[in-house]
């Protein structure tokens, strides 16, 4: 066994410990070097650890005199607040020592940083107040030995002290100076030593200031560049911890603005320009106001005078060097955002900065590729209209506007113009190129640009439409095919808002009567598919124009149709149909035949795919919906069921054929496609409605769908789902059903959908505990019930007792709620749906649910003392409305089993409320567990006795011992005095969990 | 972090992932392996890391349009109440929600701009 390996035996003497240190620092078994390590830790927290770090801080191996600064750290992290006054000061004298001299050897960075480091913590911990650091340090290093500590009335200036010292003197200071800054920055101001030690930090800003002056002041050679640079690190530290702990102290942030003209001349320093411009940048961006007006001017003309050249020509190169000087520029308009918009005559201040974003997105390059600075000059232009628009709108509506707004035009104006170019597509060549980010960085772009148009348009309004729309047409002409595309991009973003514009109409004329769309639909013609694609998009966008215009609507759904067939514009085909023939439905009935051709024929060709056919099938039969009367509905109705008919009966062959995979994909789909054509047929929510309509009675629309032929209309849909006799087991088909019988939930008036609520109650019955996705269909039976629930809506007692006895028997068969948490919340909820107007279901001894009630009530505790929450606040909500007194009329002999039940269970209840309140339930359950508690407070008399019952019981989980039976009982007191207010109760109920579990009350502030 | 530095916002302790942090943050203040100082940190940090978190890896967008009912500005907090919204999302697909509540306040960052 080497030595490398050999285990690590305690050492005896300071050269067995120095050996030890060498050894954690060289490669070994990484066991071996875990046990040096612990060594070393407990010679680090020993008594001896002062001594032993003293000694080795005059090693030869600058490892061991790092970890002798580490072990100075951990013994004043450990013990120094607890060190005496002698103690503290001959350690401070030790570490102040140990500086000077090994900075006068010409130590390595490493140590020397740590031993600030090590200086620092001495001023955080250390008993004895060290008043002035920075000076003591300075002191020292002039007279190359611990010096005493300055006398706080001496006036020695450190300045003067500053000129003595040699370059590696004063960047170790520096160092030190910066180290403190950022130590004590990250210090909690929560104690009054800290607070000391903070306040304190307002007297060594001068001596740090002093410093800084020094160490900024011009020496034309490389030590010079060196010492700026060291000194702009510290400067900008120091500017950070002022930011948060001085905004009430501008003497001390004076001695730090006094030093920018300094700092300043760093970015004329080619050495130091980056590093400067990422910290002014900073500032600019997080702490504007450090800078007043002066500073501005100046940083102003330091990018008019130095920035601009520089940028300008990156921008030219394309080259990334340009970043930084890029991010100045944005940095400086967002920080001067009111000078930018408002001084177009300030030079520097505003028209070079606007003229330099230009620049910027005028540049070669396409934005998340080589074009980085396109990306973040979008945050500056946002704040930028952010400013105008809140300057629209803080003015009087009939009020003059400011003077600049019309510059401001302008400015805007031309932005759209460079945005819009920007936004160009790249050839397809250049895109294959691409990797995933960059073409995530372009879509990204152009979103952020599209939201950026929103605003925009705000204050341009119909003058921007305008201009799009010319820049659109104008490379139409031209056959610009890229350029037609990112208009048309914008165009549609801007749907929304230029819809909601009655004087829009005139203008989007220029471009649905332009050859526009008669060229995207020749697909003879050459055109990239990505602007075939958009132009699908804007169609979809724009379907409330288009409705108002008619004479557009059969070319374009046409045209629609037509890219259905064409591979990669389909998904996006689909979409725009289904958004437009919903939209124009009206209009479009004449079209119908039409229509329905062209699916088949899509049917039979190669794009023909589940998403598209579930989209165009509902499409078609939203313009079904529009066709009137009811009677004239069915043929082209039955039409599309036979569509879905057509692959129920292809996934039926294909389980035949043993390909369970097809069948499921065949059947899944029809039930969607149904599905789809359900929710097509759904009356529109704005429909406009006849005056002279409601002279015919209703009676007879509503007979329509109950005749013979609406009947017929019904059984095929519901003959469809006899595809589940070959999927049961597909949880996608069960989830497709529910949507179908959904689709009809939601109508006020009668329809094909409309199914009677036998339908779902049959659905539910063929159900088993283990069907996939019973919950979705439990679910779908709670909407039921809770449709019938309504004041005005028709009572469906025998359906909701079926429901409930299917429930019922899913609740026998999991036995406790653990088995199948899902399914057993789902349960609970339908018991709670029952409530007010079904309550007779469960609580009448007549009712077939009668024998199962006590399985079904227990099940619902036990659903409260378990670990799921689901089914825990399911049964929760279903004791609350229990214990509350019915919202609706219930019969006498109901009313007093409910009561009975109440009073029976009321114990046992209660107990289960304790023992979740007093730790068993998670924070997150409290608010639920708190409402059958106030219920039961408020309605139920003996309710004090049952929970006095229930938080002495032994049945109770252990609790923090700080909680005895006179916190119980006080508990008691509050929660029975507050007579169910809401919000007390909460909070009671959580300190007293807090206390139980031994936890916080809150997490907040 | 510094003294005085502003604390975060804590909206988010009330979404899905803020509860469960703070269950968990129980169980093992309950389970005596951490300290609440602890646990009341992480909490912190949780404010902290989860708005820088949302802001910078949430690529998804949606737009929406409603009526609205109520607004109000209150100690830099806005507070919007809309009714019959409905939500537009970055694939077409779309929802309603009869009520929805935006509670926005200020980025710290930009807060802190305009407090200086």
């Amino acid at each position: 066994m080497d030595s490398s390996s050999a285990g690590a035996a305690p050492p005896q003497t300071m050269d067995e410990v120095e050996r030890l240190v060498q050894r954690l620092y060289q490669p070994g078994n990484p066991r071996v070097i875990t046990q040096i390590n612990d060594q070393l830790q407990r010679l680090q927290h020993s008594s001896e650890g002062w001594q032993i770090a003293d000694a080795l801080l005059n090693s030869q191996d600058a490892n061991v005199r790092f970890f002798a600064a580490l072990t100075f750290t951990v013994k004043l992290n450990n013990d120094g607040s607890m060190l005496d006054a002698e103690t503290a000061q001959s350690v401070q004298s030790r570490l102040i020592s140990w500086f000077v001299r090994l900075v006068s050897r010409g130590e390595s960075a490493l140590v020397t940083r740590k031993l600030c480091s090590t200086l620092t913590t001495y001023y955080l911990r250390s008993p004895v107040h060290w008043k002035r650091p920075l000076l003591h340090a300075a002191l020292s290093l002039q007279s190359r030995d611990a010096a005493s500590e300055p006398d706080p009335d001496a006036s020695v200036n450190m300045a003067n002290i500053c000129k003595s010292l040699s370059m590696p003197q004063v960047v170790s200071l520096l160092w030190f100076a910066g180290t403190l800054a950022d130590e004590v920055g990250r210090m909690e101001n929560n104690t009054p030593a800290h607070a000391r030690r903070h306040a304190q930090m307002e007297v060594i800003v001068e001596d740090a200031s002093s410093l800084l002056r020094h160490a900024f002041s011009p020496v034309a050679d490389e030590a010079g560049a060196r010492l700026r640079a060291e000194a702009l690190r510290c400067y900008i530290t120091w500017v950070n911890y002022g930011q948060p702990v001085w905004p009430q102290k501008p003497d001390c942030l004076e001695y730090l603005r006094q030093l920018i003209p300094s700092a300043v001349q760093c970015l004329l320093d080619p050495e130091l320009q980056r590093d400067a411009l990422d910290s002014f940048r900073d500032i600019l961006e997080s702490y504007t106001t450090f800078f007043r007006e002066e500073h501005m001017e100046v940083l102003a003309s330091i990018i008019s005078e130095h920035v601009q050249p520089v940028l300008l020509q990156a921008l030219q190169d394309k080259d990334p060097e340009g970043l930084p000087y890029g991010q100045m520029v944005i940095a400086f308009g967002d920080a001067n955002i009111q000078q930018v918009a408002e001084q177009p005559e300030n030079i520097n201040g505003s028209s070079t900065i606007l003229k330099l974003l230009f620049d910027i997105l005028r540049a070669p390059g396409y934005p998340g590729d080589e074009d980085e600075l396109s990306i973040f000059s979008i945050e500056f232009w946002n704040t930028y209209i952010e400013y105008v628009n809140d300057m629209l709108f803080s003015k009087d509506a009939d009020g003059a506007d400011p003077p600049w707004f019309g510059y401001s035009r302008v400015v805007l104006s031309q932005l759209v113009e460079l945005l819009w170019a920007k936004m160009s597509t790249p050839p397809a060549d250049v895109a294959k190129q691409w990797t995933d980010a960059e073409s995530d960085g372009f879509k990204e772009f152009r979103l952020d640009t599209t939201d950026l148009m929103l605003s925009i348009y705000v204050f341009l309004g119909k003058d921007m439409l305008q201009q799009l729309l010319v820049l659109t047409l104008r490379s139409l002409e031209s056959r610009q095919w890229r350029a037609v595309e990112a208009g048309m991009f914008c165009l549609n973003k801007l749907a929304d808002n230029v819809l909601e514009d009655q004087p829009s109409e005139d203008l989007l004329a220029m471009l649905f009567s332009s050859s526009l769309f008669r060229d995207v639909a020749d697909f003879s013609q050459r055109i990239p598919l990505q602007a075939r694609r958009t132009a699908i998009d804007l169609l979809g966008s724009y379907g409330r124009y288009i409705e108002h215009h008619a004479e557009y609507l059969p070319d374009t759904v046409r045209f629609l149709f037509a890219s259905l067939e064409t591979g990669p514009l389909t998904n996006a085909a689909a979409k725009s149909v289904a958004s437009l023939c919903s939209t124009c439905r009206a209009s479009l009935t004449g079209e119908l035949d039409g229509f329905t051709q062209q699916y088949q024929r899509f049917l039979n060709g190669p794009t023909n795919e589940p998403y598209t056919k579930e989209k165009v099938i509902g499409a078609i039969a939203a313009i079904i919906q529009a066709i009137q009367p009811h009677s004239a509905k069915v043929q082209p109705l039955l039409a599309l069921i036979q569509y879905v008919e057509n692959d129920v009966q292809a996934a039926k062959d294909f389980t035949r054929a043993g390909d369970q995979e097809m069948a499921e994909l065949m059947g899944v789909n029809a039930l969607e496609c149904l599905g789809s054509i359900g929710k097509g047929m759904q009356v529109p929510e704005d429909v406009p409605i006849s005056i002279y309509d409601d002279d015919e009675p209703h009676v007879s629309k509503a007979n329509f769908w109950d005749g013979d032929e609406g009947r017929m209309v019904q059984q095929r849909i519901i003959g469809c789902f006899s595809v589940l006799q070959v999927l049961g087991s597909s949880g996608e088909a069960i989830e497709a059903a529910c949507q179908v019988l959904r689709s009809g939930f939601a109508e006020t008036e009668p329809g094909p959908f409309v199914l009677p609520p036998a339908v779902t109650v049959s659905f539910l019955q063929q159900c088993a505990v283990n069907t996939p996705q019973l919950e979705a269909v439990l679910s779908t039976a709670c909407i039921l019930i809770t449709q019938h629930s309504k004041s005005d809506s028709k009572r469906i007692g025998p359906d909701a007792t079926a429901v409930c006895q299917q429930a019922a028997s899913f609740i026998k068969q999991l036995g406790t709620p653990r088995n199948d948490p899902g399914v057993a919340a789902s349960c609970i909820d339908v018991l709670c749906r029952l409530l007010p107007y079904y309550t007779a279901v469960l609580f009448d001894e007549s009712s077939p649910l009668a024998p199962s009630l006590q399985t079904i009530l227990d099940f619902s505790t036990q659903a409260i003392e378990g670990q799921d929450p689901f089914p825990k606040r399911s049964a929760l909500d279903f004791w609350t409305r229990l214990i509350k007194p019915p919202t609706a009329p219930v019969q006498e002999q109901v009313l007093n089993r409910m009561r009975q039940v109440v009073t029976a269970y009321g114990p046992q209840l209660a107990l289960a409320l304790m023992r979740q309140v007093v730790g068993l339930a998670q924070r997150s359950d409290l608010d639920y567990v708190c409402e059958p508690l106030k219920a039961l407070i408020t309605h139920q008399p003996v309710t004090k006795a049952w929970l006095e019952a229930a938080l002495l019981s032994d049945s109770l989980p252990p609790v923090s011992a700080a909680v005895g039976e006179r916190e119980k009982y006080r508990f008691l007191q509050q929660i029975v005095g507050l007579r169910g207010d809401s919000r007390k109760t909460k909070e009671v109920v959580k300190e007293f969990y807090a206390a139980c579990r031994g936890t916080v009350v809150s997490y907040g502030s | 972090m510094a003294a005085s530095n502003p604390q975060n916002y804590e909206l988010y302790r009330g979404t899905s992932i803020g509860i469960a942090l703070a269950d968990t943050l129980d169980d093992l203040i309950s389970s005596r392996r951490i300290e609440p100082q602890l646990a009341m940190k992480i909490m912190s940090n949780f404010d902290a890391k989860i708005a820088a978190v949302l802001g910078e890896k949430v690529k998804a967008r949606m737009s929406f349009k409603g009526h609205l009912d109520t607004y109000r500005f209150c100690d830099e907090v806005w507070t919007f109440i809309l009714k019959d919204v409905k939500f537009k999302m970055d694939n077409a697909a779309q929802t309603e929600a009869e009520r929805v509540k935006i509670v926005a306040c200020q980025t710290k960052e930009k807060q802190e701009k305009h407090d200086k």
